[in-house]
């Protein structure tokens, strides 16, 4: 037994000091936020009425207390001097990240190390979650929900940034608190099938669906229920939890992994009709497929946020990516690369395209409040959505 | 072309077969401890990270507090007993049916006569590259109800047989690839036996050939149930839909929230259980293959294997083996064919037929993102392969020929990745790799080849390690006396004996690790993209048609490489 402990120990005790530089724990080191103040959510706009863009509020009291050094000219210096880097983590292809830093490279063409690298949502929290603990080397521009953020920035992992200073048009919807600005909003639509469904047939809201002619597998949802968990925010969680068993149980749809995937079922006639994100339903479009939108009034929107990773290689060139992201160049270059626009800019065909419908989300103070509250009623309705 | 049984069998003939365990040269103390701390850090410490992460309030090593609350949470659920119930049934029915299949296939191609052989032999290492999510997606495009080709059929592949079909379908390649040596190198002698008595051919197989096959068959279906527990791509694209309950899938929904923080905790409370119960499975393989050895053949001299002659049944076998190449390849092969020439993602219409272009291919040719990626998986690919043998064979020569009491430790370490998702496995390398900084690879090519041969270690280690039992140690004795030193023992004795069984791994290896995506995903960081994670972008943002060009020429290249070397290989098999 001793000679069996010897080198079993010894390799534990090599593993353990080796993985030692890795061990610091976040709830240790956090990132000090500007104020308590300035890393709070701005108010409790974006709620389940919110202003769409163009609304006219100012800008937030978060963006007035992080630091001056984020002027732009100090962040262009600051970000060419850390050799032009910058590495950005999303979901969108590679291809399409790569098109995106193009134009923000001929913005600033000292940033001739800008990267993209392409990762699914839960791998990329994984990822930076991980990368951060390790501090880093991470992405240095990440875009995340607002609880997803809050979680980072309660640990350390995020910059405070004076969005401000940087030349972000400031807005209670645009720049929420002073980590985190609004670079795009996946809003949710009905997709359904020209050549199986009329247009008259055509379920025109959420409640549609549950006629009984679309039971048996004709309706296709995302295996992560946004959509509802974004609509019990006029509806209520009771009321939420109630339609989705309902739905499961006596319409029995199509749970699929990915939005696009459930577009191109969709296109291809193996769903009927679909609930999913506007911009997934674009590349079917786009290649001719027999299919059509209907936009739902009210339209459940989620906005995304980019933020700056504290552990990235160059903060300051984050910050200017972030900067161009979210102001009116980039944001239009992401959205005709995406299909994914900003809705809070109206210089966007989104915007522009949600000015006139009302769209319901949760208040921002609520998400980052009340984070659990939101992943417990999602992880509720995902349970509902497989079990019924 | 053959794994470890390409050994001259490892079920025989007893009368020609060494039942005493050979001892072989003494390794010292210094192979097995320098085995011990490579293996323990590769493998201990991702598995090592997941067990610590369980009773961690955020499911995340080295973070503060502990608890019991994910064990709760989980294994308090109704739903997670039924998953796991569903879990097993799918496993066991995909692993029988892959064995069954690869069995029968392994008869008709090794021992008989059937037209064809040696390129069906080839041909089935096709499948082997193909990503299963896109072999999915081709079965979903000829089986669904509503836009299958197949669908005259009643068949209904949004069901558990549906996926337990194309599952199976799917590890028949490797079960293939286990099974064919054995078969292939069976002794005649029984079998020549029993024929003289009169035995006909059913009473032939069920009297005299099972039984023999039986430690081989105990282990590739133990292997094939642990890897159908394990798999996601398939029930992602089937079970999903169909709302079959699967632990993978559970595992997939606490990974990918829409918001927050992924369940890593819980994620890792269901991964440690069932680590728990494949160990034990991990175990009756270790057994079998450990039995396996015990009856090897030592000497294959003046052995050759007879085929039976099929007669009037030549081309009812052939026919059989084709049914599975269409099956398996030529209907997924021309399903992905369809969606990489269409405008869109559709079921097969004759209306599309005027609208088919090359343009996709045309696309993914000159694509720079594809080139690059392709460059990267193919270095991968083969130095996870070579580090995977390199490793497999350090493991299996102080298992088998060291004569230190803790070898079998090395053993132990070297099963261990086994039970462990490969999504959990990434993010464990993650926090590994970032640990030692010392060694600047994190971002790079070469920690995914270091993940790929990690998470392909125990197959190829059992793999090697059966094979290793059946070779003599009178050899190395012999070359130890005529003064070689260790080194080129290995070189010139070891290495070309074992060399079947390596090129086999090797093989193995290095097409799983070509479309091996979730530790790809979690390890990639900019540079270091690979051909598996730019198809899976691609199928994710709504391109399948470059998802789908991308599958079919790597298919159609493995096949032109296979044929063509199948046939040299065939040769010398035959020969």
């Amino acid at each position: 037994m001793k000679r069996l402990f010897g080198p079993l120990a010894l390799g534990l005790a090599t593993l353990l000091a080796a993985c030692g530089g890795g061990s610091a724990s976040p709830a240790s080191s956090p990132a000090a936020p500007a104020t308590s103040t300035a890393a709070a959510p701005a108010s409790a706009a974006g709620g389940a009425s919110a202003k769409p863009a163009g609304s006219g509020a100012t800008a937030s009291a978060a963006a007035s207390g992080a630091a001056s050094a984020d002027s732009l000219d100090a962040v262009k210096a600051e970000a060419q001097k850390n050799g032009g880097k910058v590495v950005w983590y999303e979901s969108i292809e590679q291809d399409q990240g790569e098109k995106v830093l193009e134009a923000f490279k001929q913005d600033y063409p000292f940033m001739t190390g800008a990267k993209f690298v392409s990762v699914v949502s839960g791998n990329r929290v994984a990822k930076v979650t991980q990368e951060s603990m390790a501090k880093g080397p991470t992405a240095d521009v990440d875009f995340g929900n607002a609880a997803t953020l809050s979680n980072f920035y309660n640990q350390g992992f995020v910059n405070t940034v004076d969005w401000q200073a940087l030349g972000v048009k400031t807005s209670p919807e645009l720049t929420p608190t002073n980590y985190m600005v609004a670079v795009t909003a996946p809003y949710y639509v009905i997709l359904y099938n020209t050549q199986k469904v009329s247009e008259a047939d055509a379920p025109k809201s959420l409640q549609d669906l549950m006629d009984p002619k679309w039971k048996g597998g004709r309706i296709g949802l995302w295996a992560r229920p946004q959509v509802f968990v974004t609509m019990a925010a006029t509806w209520g969680e009771q009321q939420t939890v109630d339609f989705v068993t309902k739905l499961s149980k006596t319409q029995k749809p199509k749970i699929y992994d990915s939005n696009f995937t459930i577009a191109q079922d969709v296109g291809a006639g193996n769903i009927d009709v679909a609930v999913t994100t506007y911009h997934t339903t674009l590349p079917t479009q786009q290649k001719g497929a027999p299919v059509k939108v209907v936009t739902l009034d009210p339209t459940p929107i989620n906005p995304l946020y980019g933020y700056s990773l504290k552990y990235g290689q160059n903060p300051a060139g984050g910050k200017l990516l972030l900067s161009w992201l979210a102001g009116p160049k980039g944001a239009k270059v992401y959205e005709d690369v995406s299909g994914r626009g900003n809705p809070f800019l109206e210089e966007t065909k989104t915007g522009q395209m949600l000015k006139s419908v009302k769209t319901i989300d949760w208040p921002i103070d609520t998400q980052i409040k009340q984070a659990d509250m939101l992943n417990n009623l999602e992880a509720q309705l995902t349970k509902i959505q497989k079990e019924q | 072309m053959a794994l470890a049984g390409a050994q001259p069998a490892s079920v025989g003939w007893r009368s020609r077969v060494s039942l005493a365990r050979p001892q072989g040269l003494d390794t010292g103390w210094v192979a097995p401890l320098v085995g011990v701390l490579i293996l323990g850090l590769l493998t201990l410490g991702p598995v090592a990270a997941v067990l610590v992460g369980s009773f961690k309030p955020s499911g995340l090593p080295a973070t503060a507090g502990w608890t019991l609350r994910h064990y709760i949470t989980v294994w308090t659920d109704a739903y997670t007993y039924r998953a796991l119930v569903q879990t097993v049934v799918f496993a066991f029915c995909s692993g029988l049916f892959a064995e069954a299949s690869a069995l029968l296939l392994a008869w008709l191609i090794e021992r008989t006569d059937v037209p064809g052989a040696h390129y069906f032999r080839a041909g089935i290492l096709v499948g082997m590259v193909t990503p299963p999510i896109l072999f999915a997606i081709g079965w979903v495009l000829l089986a669904s109800p509503k836009i299958g080709l197949l669908r005259f059929t009643g068949f209904d592949v949004y069901s558990l047989p549906g996926m337990v079909l194309v599952q199976g379908l799917a590890m028949v390649p490797t079960s293939f690839l286990l099974l064919s040596p054995v078969i292939r190198f069976l002794n005649p002698a029984l079998e020549e036996a029993a024929t003289v008595s009169g035995a006909n051919v059913a009473q032939l197989v069920r009297r005299v050939t099972l039984p023999l096959l039986l430690p081989a068959l105990i282990s590739v279906g133990t292997l094939a149930v642990i890897f159908s527990t394990l798999a996601l791509d398939i029930p992602m694209i089937i079970g999903l839909p169909a709302r079959i309950p699967l632990l993978s899938l559970d595992v997939f929904d606490l990974m990918q929230p829409s918001s927050g923080i992924p369940a890593y905790g819980d994620v890792a409370a269901i991964n440690n259980v069932l680590f728990v119960i494949l160990a034990l499975a991990m175990w009756v393989y270790h057994r079998s293959t450990k039995e396996a050895g015990k009856y090897a053949i030592i000497s294959g001299k003046g052995y050759r294997p007879r085929r039976v002659q099929l007669g009037r049944w030549r081309w009812a076998g052939f026919a059989t083996v084709s049914l599975y190449f269409i099956a398996a390849l030529g209907l997924p092969f021309l399903a992905l064919l369809w969606v990489s020439v269409v405008p869109y993602f559709s079921g097969f219409d004759v209306n599309m037929l005027a609208k088919m272009s090359p343009g996709n291919f045309a696309f993914i040719f000159q694509s720079s993102l594809v080139h690059q990626a392709a460059v990267n998986s193919a270095i991968i690919a083969i130095v996870a392969g070579l580090g995977t043998c390199s490793l497999a064979l350090l493991v299996s020569w102080v298992v088998v020929r060291s004569r230190v009491t803790w070898k079998r430790l090395l053993d132990v370490l070297a099963m261990l990745p086994i039970g462990t998702s490969a999504v959990m496995m990434g993010i464990a390398l993650v926090f590994i790799f970032f640990g030692f900084r010392a060694i600047p690879i994190y971002g790079t090519i070469w920690v995914i080849a270091i993940g790929h041969a990690i998470v392909y270690l125990p197959f190829s280690a059992r793999t090697v390690q059966a094979a290793m039992l059946q070779l003599s140690k009178e050899l190395e004795e012999a070359a130890h006396v005529a003064g070689a030193t260790v080194r080129s023992t290995f070189k010139r004795v070891i290495v070309p004996l074992l060399s079947p069984a390596l090129v086999g791994v090797f093989i193995w290896v290095a097409f799983h690790s070509l479309r091996e995506f979730s530790i790809a995903v979690v390890l990639q960081s900019g540079d270091n993209k690979v051909l598996s994670t730019v198809l899976y972008g691609y199928w994710n943002s709504g391109q399948a048609q470059y998802a789908t060009a991308i599958a079919v020429s790597l298919m159609v290249l493995l096949a032109i490489m296979v044929f063509v070397t199948g046939r040299f290989t065939s040769a010398r098999v035959e020969a």
